[in-house]
């Protein structure tokens, strides 16, 4: 049997609050908020509190798709970056950098949308960036 | 105390009588529910005491539960306070836990916990560390009583609408185990709007708690509001008592009057 | 419990009468009717 108890922070938005996420043989089976967490003090929302549920969806994409023939179809990694790295640049070259925006995440970290908006405007060169936090 | 306790758990791992412990640990600067297996992790355990007694409490029984039903089969230990232990006692009648099955490691709260707690019995039956300490008298729910009634309805419907509907009471509660919820019901609670219905979201969980709630004010804590939720449930539970003569979790063998038939008991 | 939050608890009334038994339902019916009408409209409704 193995129980555990991670500490770690709620992925829904920007405050940060503290909780556990508990699992049982491997398993997430709920969400306990961290009394000595200094942001929420043992309280969460209902997003917090249900944060344990989105991560063993069977919705989740766990592999590129690209759709061919109106179809979603599995590719490589490569398949999927290359196709991305050329409609992109083929978007900029026709219409210019501000026809191209980017929608960061709340689920990912601080230096992955630090990445995000730095390659939108060095790379790309567009100030069109948004956040899904903000709706 | 704690010394005491590490001794009683070790001793329930070393000759096997336990499967595990479910217990608090201090890991990382944070107090953290766990599941003591080995005898060398004891070094671990804590009471959930960080800054004051009993301020990082957590609901054992509830980790408890989803154990056992994974693993029926098993003895479990569990750390409790006199809190924990009423909500055992509860779980045992509500068959959510099997008495055979669990092994209670009580220990006493201190005067300034139940104090603060306002706890109703601040101590376990049979406490393996601690003195047993005096039940404390409460009386929030009599200032409330004491207003006359439209004074009471805008008191209770500002702190209703505070709410902003995360089900942490319900979340927390180790009473809550129902795999379907009334509060999710849409033909009571609507979906997806604030402020929630007020009075019926407040209510139906009252009532619910009615012969369940041991009043650990776990609830309280969690609510990110400071709605006085343990006020509403102490007044169902005060009705559960004065109807019937019955006070959830305080007799292990206890049988709540809402699941029998035929005329009330005298009390 | 509802009077503890303020709302009369006059305006809940629960009783068992039997389908064979119509002019005590009504009997019953107009008799709440009446309480209602002299408490007003619930302080729900006003919010």
């Amino acid at each position: 049997m193995d129980y555990r108890n991670t500490l770690t922070t709620c992925t829904y938005c920007g405050c940060g609050c503290n909780l556990f996420l508990e699992s049982l043989d491997g398993r997430l089976t709920g969400t306990i908020p961290c009394k000595t967490g200094p942001v929420n003090e043992g309280k969460l929302c209902i997003k917090g509190w249900n944060v344990h549920q989105f991560v063993q969806s069977g919705k989740r994409l766990t592999k590129p798709l690209l759709r061919k023939n109106r179809k979603l179809e599995e590719v490589s990694w490569d398949e999927a970056l290359d196709f991305i790295a050329s409609r992109l640049k083929h978007i900029k070259a026709a219409d210019g950098p501000d026809a191209v925006g980017f929608f960061a995440s709340a689920k990912v970290t601080n230096e992955e949308n630090y990445l995000m908006q730095k390659f939108a405007r060095a790379a790309i060169g567009t100030n069109n960036v948004d956040h899904c936090a903000r709706l | 105390m704690i010394d005491t306790i590490k001794q009683k758990i070790s001793g329930l791992l070393s000759d096997a009588s336990v499967k595990g412990v479910v217990a608090l640990k201090t890991a990382n600067g944070h107090v953290t529910p766990c599941v003591f297996q080995k005898e060398d992790d004891l070094d671990m355990l804590s009471l959930g005491d960080m800054q004051a007694s009993g301020d990082t409490r957590y609901p054992l029984n509830k980790v408890l539960i989803t154990i056992a039903r994974q693993y029926p089969d098993d003895v479990f230990g569990v750390l409790v306070r006199g809190c924990d232990e009423r909500g055992l006692y509860t779980l045992y009648r509500l068959n959510q836990l099997d008495p055979d099955k669990v092994v209670p490691i009580g220990f006493c709260c201190p005067e300034e916990l139940a104090k603060a707690c306002e706890c109703k019995k601040p101590y376990p039956d049979d406490p393996v560390a601690g003195e047993k300490t005096k039940e404390i008298f409460q009386n929030r729910m009599e200032e409330i009583e004491g207003m006359d009634i439209s004074k009471r309805f805008s008191f209770w419907m500002d702190q209703f609408s505070k709410c902003i509907k995360c089900y942490g009471c319900r979340n927390i509660c180790s009473m809550c185990f129902c795999r379907e919820c009334s509060l999710e019901c849409e033909d009571l609670v609507s979906k997806g709007s604030l402020p929630v219905d007020i009075p019926v979201f407040h209510l139906t969980r009252a009532m619910h708690m009615a012969d369940r709630c041991i009043d650990c004010g776990l609830c309280e804590e969690a609510c990110p509001s400071d709605i006085p939720l343990r006020v509403l449930y102490k007044k169902t539970s005060r009705i559960m008592n004065a109807e019937f003569g019955f006070t959830s979790g305080i007799e292990k063998q206890e049988k709540s009057p809402l699941s029998m038939l035929g005329p009330a008991p005298d009390n | 419990m509802l009077d503890f939050c303020g709302i009369e608890k006059e305006r809940m009334r629960a009783r068992w009468v039997s389908s064979a038994e119509a002019p005590e339902f009504v009997e019953e019916i107009n008799q709440f009717i009446n309480v209602l009408k002299k408490l007003g409209p619930s302080p729900l409704s006003m919010n």
